[in-house]
């Protein structure tokens, strides 16, 4: 009597695991709601809008606060980020007016898939900035080269050897021109993607996250190779 | 068969309650956080160590492109971490 009950319950435990586990995110939104009064889902939605208002406003300081980010980019992601936050507003306040479970749950799925602020809009953002982060990493390094340039051709005029500076600074330019053209195509490749073009606008972001990750190797290879350069012509005198 | 009365029964509740506390944690954990940062492949490098001919422009340069750098690198994670959101629900909302 005894095993056969122990056994019930571990089977019940893990299955319960096993559920929870396969349905990530469902356990406390879409089990709840469908079990729910309504006004306890109209919470859970409004939850979920004010959540990603809360995200809107972060990703949109942090937009701010980057001083690299271009006049278009910075226009460009205004108007997403905007256009999200007005309408998820606008969205909360149909949700706030549902009569219904049937009607409030059309509306609370709207939120995924009509605006996809976590899988398309964070992400735009997130990109633009660090591609023309990644530009701007260019450009610096492009005004460094341009400084140890200038030494070694004062250096090789007072008879130095500047052969292995020269080499690097060979490598720091060829770094520069190849982070550049990894990250430069990347703002407008992503800002003209919207949330009804997900998931086949997916592949997208993800070719961009790539270029942009070749892009910061690109860089720190450059990094490196200026501090060698800086390093030889020091050594030489 | 009575093996031991409210011991037995006290397990037995174990059993039944640890699962469940199991299941809100994982639940819990299982939503998304628009601050979480997964983990990234990227790594940024060590500060540059700039010798002691470097002027100050170049060692300025320098920190800047390194700056620059971390920052992408923490662009890149919140791109991997919003990447990875579970499609159906981004965590909290009911299709």
């Amino acid at each position: 009597m005894r095993g056969p009950r122990w056994t019930q319950s571990l089977v019940a435990g893990f299955l319960a695991i096993a559920t929870a586990v396969a349905l990530p995110g469902l356990a406390g939104a879409q089990g709840t709601i469908r079990n729910q009064t309504l006004p306890v889902a109209h919470t859970i939605c409004d939850n979920a809008i004010t959540r990603r208002l809360s995200d809107l406003r972060q990703v949109e300081s942090d937009v701010n606060a980057a001083v690299h980010v271009t006049a278009t980019d910075r226009s460009s992601l205004d108007a997403i980020l905007s256009a999200t936050t007005l309408g998820l507003m606008a969205l909360e306040t149909k949700i706030d007016a549902d009569t219904t479970l049937v009607t409030l749950r059309a509306d609370c799925a709207s939120i995924v898939t009509g605006y996809r602020v976590y899988l398309l809009v964070d992400p735009q953002a997130r990109l633009v900035v660090g591609a023309d982060r990644a530009l701007a990493a260019s450009a610096t390094l492009n005004s460094l080269a341009g400084l140890l340039q200038t030494t070694i051709t004062q250096k090789q005029g007072a008879g130095k050897n500047v052969t292995a500076a020269t080499s690097e600074l060979t490598q720091l330019t060829g770094d520069i021109q190849a982070a550049q053209s990894s990250a430069s195509p990347v703002p407008g490749q992503i800002v003209p993607l919207t949330p009804d073009g997900y998931p086949g606008n997916r592949p997208t972001l993800v070719s961009a996250r790539s270029e942009l990750a070749t892009a910061q190797r690109d860089l720190t290879a450059g990094i490196q190779a200026a501090q060698t350069a800086i390093a030889d012509l020091d050594a030489i005198g | 068969m009575s093996l031991g009365g409210a011991g037995t029964t006290s397990r037995r509740r174990t059993l039944i309650v640890a699962p469940a506390l199991l299941i809100v944690l994982l639940a819990t954990g299982c939503g998304k956080s628009a601050t979480s940062g997964s983990s990234s492949n990227t790594t940024v490098p060590a500060a540059p160590a700039v010798g002691a001919g470097a002027t100050a422009q170049q060692s300025a340069d320098l920190a800047q492109a390194q700056q620059d750098l971390t920052s992408l690198n923490g662009q890149l994670r919140q791109v991997d971490s919003d990447l990875d959101t579970n499609p159906n629900t981004e965590g909290d909302a009911t299709p």
